[in-house]
């Protein structure tokens, strides 16, 4: 895992009175929870996190252990999402935080947007997902950006700065460093000769934890994107928090790594893919969070495996498995995979996306 | 073999040039394959994927929803002839692959040396097999399954052009670390910009939405097309590494069509000037 060193002043940075609470008068919000101790999310952690600790739980949970640090006494609460904010005021309330003018609004399916200028704002109103784009400078770089690359600590700093400032987090979530991504351009010639390689644009991404439990999935993310200069281009954020709790699941009635992973080939099979033609390369442990296209009501920890090919030129298949094993719990959060179920025809369909990121 | 009608191609066409008004210069070619197992030999040979299909129908809603029309292929209605250049023995790409503004491709795809020790070129896997149909079109300098889009001028350009401008491509490998190598011969003439991706491609529930999202981006905000595709399959948990690369007639010119294109923006002026490429990706 690779470590950075970061500001200690911006190692803890609390949200709650930075402006990022306006969602205190939001739909559900009296029976939204805290579980990290604050009215709001919690920025915490001076490293990039990559896939370690979903890695570790997954490792540990193969034992039926907990990772290192964590209680073997560790509680696995089931939550129910937040109900998305009423999508018009949620627009009107984050436009007035990113310094959008309502010049020009339109809709499609869930996602309502907002464009002032050369920013663009993006929200759907089904998840809360928000996107918001600098248009004249987002993957523009290339041309204009000539810049030095700073530090993967003076970014994540600067990251950390914009969240505290512009990113509206739920309570009951911890944001941890995630990922950095450098965007480069290249320039090649004739005979297949690479002239130049340059760095434009950088991201650094935030990974949600409920509790001690990170999220696994594309969700409960955000990502800041930044010129060179560190100037923010662009963000992304998908955020939702526990509204209430619904059941409870012990480190013991969990399924193992190994039975997650027997299900998860059951899985794959039932999709009609071939077990025998994939060998797992990744195995992770949390809270899922599915991506853009998510509707779901529940979060729970669910396991993660990744399936590589074995044969050139085919493709990897991702996997999430409900770790839960309460019959009460399970039949309750099929309501999840009904609602996954259903994009997935609507798609077939050719029905438009439901959201834009 | 199920085979797709070149009537209901042309009278599509037909619809999109009559019912969409401003939009009526654009239209697309989907193809997605999820069931290999059903197409002939070898083709059948490669393992089912769930999601390739549900990602071009994805995506032919969201151009529907901002008012544009093509045609969608999928299964046994994909052939390696749709994407050969049509002056090669039995190569059909005139009327699939290269006759729309927009191929939207959704299969697996490698990378290959030519002739086994030659340049590293690409390829993407389709369905019937048998001559040009193989199910194996590349983009190699010579081959009877050569993939040419776009030729406004040139050799390939007559009988038939090619319409192509825009190619995006959900499959392993279709931005290399070689564009060049792997690009070069089918952009000579005309093809403009290629959206794809670099090594191999993870598929789950949360990634068969990027070609509408791609759409999206680029037809509802009209974004550039590289923030677009960057912002459509940036996925922070599978670690897809999304790729663009862009032709053009010097190092400036195909930095500024990376940067600046977008549906708005005007053909490339120039036949024949394909002396560079840019190239964007992530890592980390």
């Amino acid at each position: 895992m690779k470590s950075i060193s970061v500001m200690s002043s911006l190692a803890f940075l609390l949200l709650a009175g930075t402006g990022c609470s306006s969602r205190g008068d939001a739909v559900g919000s009296t029976e939204r929870v805290s579980t990290g101790g604050s009215s709001a999310s919690r920025l915490v952690g001076t490293s990039f996190e990559k896939d370690g600790p979903t890695a570790a739980w997954a490792a540990a949970l193969a034992m039926k252990a907990t990772p290192p640090g964590v209680s073997a006494a560790v509680q696995f609460p089931v939550y129910r999402l937040g109900v998305p904010q009423d999508p018009v005021l949620r627009m009107a309330q984050r436009s007035a935080a990113l310094g959008i003018s309502p010049s020009k609004s339109s809709s499609y399916g869930s996602a309502l947007t907002r464009s002032d200028g050369d920013f663009d704002l993006v929200i759907d109103s089904k998840n809360e997902m928000e996107v918001w784009v600098n248009r004249a400078r987002h993957h523009s770089g290339t041309v204009a950006d000539v810049g030095t690359l700073k530090s993967e600590g003076e970014y994540l700093s600067l990251a950390s700065q914009y969240v505290a400032q512009k990113i509206d987090s739920p309570a009951g979530l911890t944001l941890h460093p995630y990922k950095f991504w450098k965007y480069y351009h290249e320039l090649w010639a004739a005979p297949g000769v690479r002239e130049e390689q340059r760095a434009y644009e950088v991201v650094v991404i935030f990974n949600s934890y409920i509790g001690e439990v990170p999220v696994v999935g594309s969700g409960g993310k955000v990502a800041v994107y930044m010129g060179l200069g560190g100037d923010v281009v662009s963000h992304t954020s998908y955020l939702r928090g526990p509204r209430s709790q619904v059941g409870t699941a012990s480190l013991a009635s969990l399924l193992s790594t190994q039975e997650a992973e027997a299900r998860a080939i059951t899985q794959l099979s039932a999709r009609g893919m071939d077990p025998t033609r994939f060998t797992v390369t990744r195995r992770e442990f949390g809270y899922w969070v599915t991506g853009r296209m998510g509707a779901q009501k529940y979060l729970a920890p669910h396991y993660v495996f990744a399936f590589t090919p074995t044969r050139e030129g085919e493709s990897g298949v991702g996997e999430h498995v409900l770790a839960v094993s309460d019959p009460a719990l399970v039949k309750l959060l099929s309501e999840d995979d009904q609602i996954e179920a259903e994009q997935a025809a609507l798609m077939l369909k050719g029905a438009p996306a439901p959201s834009m990121k | 073999m199920l085979r797709k009608s070149r009537a209901a191609s042309i009278l599509t066409l037909l619809l999109v040039l009559t019912c969409s008004g401003a939009a009526w210069a654009i239209d697309y070619i989907a193809e997605g394959e999820n069931n290999y197992g059903a197409c002939a030999s070898p083709c059948n040979q490669n393992s089912f994927n769930a999601y390739n299909v549900a990602t071009v129908t994805g995506f032919t809603g969201s151009m529907a929803y901002w008012g544009y029309g093509g045609v969608l292929y999928t299964e046994s209605q994909l052939g390696g002839a749709d994407l050969v250049e049509d002056t090669l023995p039995g190569g059909e790409d005139r009327m699939f692959g290269d006759a729309h503004t927009i191929l939207a491709l959704a299969t697996h795809g490698g990378i290959v040396q030519e002739n086994g020790n030659g340049p590293y070129r690409h390829y993407v896997i389709m369905c019937m097999t048998g001559g040009a149909d193989d199910c194996r079109p590349n983009t190699y300098a010579s081959s009877t399954v050569a993939m040419r889009l776009g030729e406004r001028c040139g050799q390939f350009a007559t009988p038939y052009r090619g319409w192509t401008r825009w190619v995006t491509l959900v499959t392993c490998h279709s931005i290399e670390t070689n564009p060049w190598q792997q690009w070069e011969m089918t952009t000579t003439d005309g093809l403009e910009y290629i959206m794809g991706f670099q090594g191999l491609f993870y598929n789950s529930p949360s990634t068969d939405d990027q070609l509408s999202s791609w759409a999206n981006g680029a037809f509802g905000l009209t974004w550039p097309f590289a923030a677009s595709w960057f912002n459509a399959v940036d996925d922070y948990f599978w670690n897809n590494v999304g790729g663009v690369a862009v032709p053009g007639s010097d190092g400036a010119d195909a930095m500024i069509r990376y940067a600046n294109q977008t549906y708005l923006y005007g053909t490339r002026p120039v036949c024949g000037s394909t002396n560079y490429f840019a190239v964007a990706y992530h890592q980390g």
